[in-house]
């Protein structure tokens, strides 16, 4: 015990004097006991260079502290109010937040070991929803969590699952590193992203936006195709409460109006 | 004097402008972001304590107040 905890220390403290051991009873402990400390965040041994790994099948995201950082401090996000207020006077969140902005690194390496460069963009387009729908799992536990948990793109990637708002964004990320035009398609309890293009699909489920048809990426159906209909005709038009296009910024828009959603203000107190 | 006049203007947005920077982060603020990430299983997996530091520990908690770890091995 003491070696793997004198490893454990060498690793993860900066300073293993200052780290406070909890021995109860070293003369009765056991091998397989656990011996418990504590130490101040300070004391935290990371290599700010150091590249973090999480293996998929077809690829390997890598990520280093910093950059997980600037998804935390939205520098790697779109950004934007994160609550609007719907006509009726409900409150939604907006997922497009937390999608990540072009040229995010972590994600650009990622699409680059993906897709085929000399590909078409509808061709990687595909490709990125065939990663979203096939290696990230549907999480039943965030649908059915009773609240909207909103992830980042790298949480997505580290946990490997999320729900349809989860698998939207990290879709919508992904297709930022690429010269995709894409837009948010708000339902009622759902959530997919329209891709621009020549899509040759069964079923040509799409919406129109301001003259641009966008055809329906359903991020939760495994091996989903790009304008596909898996809802059953649920996802057409008529249905379509909101969407957000990233090249108009943040705003959420009303289809059936086209006016944008106020969002809420929120102030600080000192 | 109108020239002297646009350079202070200029200068006034100049300090504007850097007031609005941001500070850069410095290792201590790296090591707090990490530790609140590490205590966020239910975003980054339980794992991520390993994938940073690789060391072979479990977190029982860790409390935001006083930035201070408990751990088990």
């Amino acid at each position: 015990m003491n070696n793997k905890l004198d490893d454990v220390l060498s690793k993860l403290a900066i300073n293993k004097d200052s780290v406070i051991i909890n021995r109860p009873n070293e003369i009765k402990l056991e091998s397989n006991s656990s011996v418990t400390f504590n130490m101040n965040a300070r004391n935290l041994k990371i290599d700010t260079n150091k590249i973090i790994e999480i293996k998929y099948h077809q690829a390997t995201y890598h990520i280093t502290i910093p950059q997980m950082v600037d998804f935390v401090t939205m520098k790697s996000n779109l950004r934007g109010g994160a609550f609007a207020v719907t006509p009726d006077g409900e409150t939604m969140i907006s997922h497009g937040v937390a999608v990540s902005i072009k040229g995010e690194k972590s994600l650009t390496d990622l699409v680059n070991q993906l897709v085929d460069k000399t590909k078409s963009i509808e061709v990687s387009a595909q490709t990125l929803l065939d990663f979203v729908t096939n290696e990230i799992e549907y999480s039943d536990a965030e649908a059915t969590s009773g609240g909207e948990t909103i992830k980042r793109p790298d949480e997505i990637l580290f946990t490997r699952n999320s729900d349809c708002s989860g698998k939207t964004i990290l879709y919508a990320s992904l297709l930022q590193q690429t010269k995709a035009k894409w837009c948010i398609l708000y339902y009622e309890k759902h959530i997919c992203i329209g891709v621009a293009g020549n899509f040759q699909t069964k079923n040509t489920s799409k919406i129109s936006i301001d003259g641009v048809d966008y055809y329906i990426a359903e991020t939760t159906a495994p091996n989903a195709k790009i304008g596909e209909d898996y809802w059953n005709g649920k996802l057409r038009a008529d249905n379509l409460l909101y969407y957000q296009n990233p090249e108009n910024g943040a705003d959420i828009i009303d289809y059936q109006t086209k006016k944008p959603l106020e969002f809420l203000k929120m102030k600080v107190k000192d | 004097m109108k020239q002297i006049l646009y350079i202070l203007i200029l200068l006034l947005f100049a300090s504007c402008n850097n007031k609005e920077k941001e500070k850069p982060l410095i290792y201590e603020d790296y090591q707090y972001h990490a530790a609140n990430m590490i205590a966020q299983p239910k975003f980054y997996g339980d794992s991520l304590l390993y994938k940073m530091t690789g060391a072979d520990a479990h977190l029982e908690m860790f409390y935001v107040d006083t930035k201070k770890f408990f751990f088990f091995v």
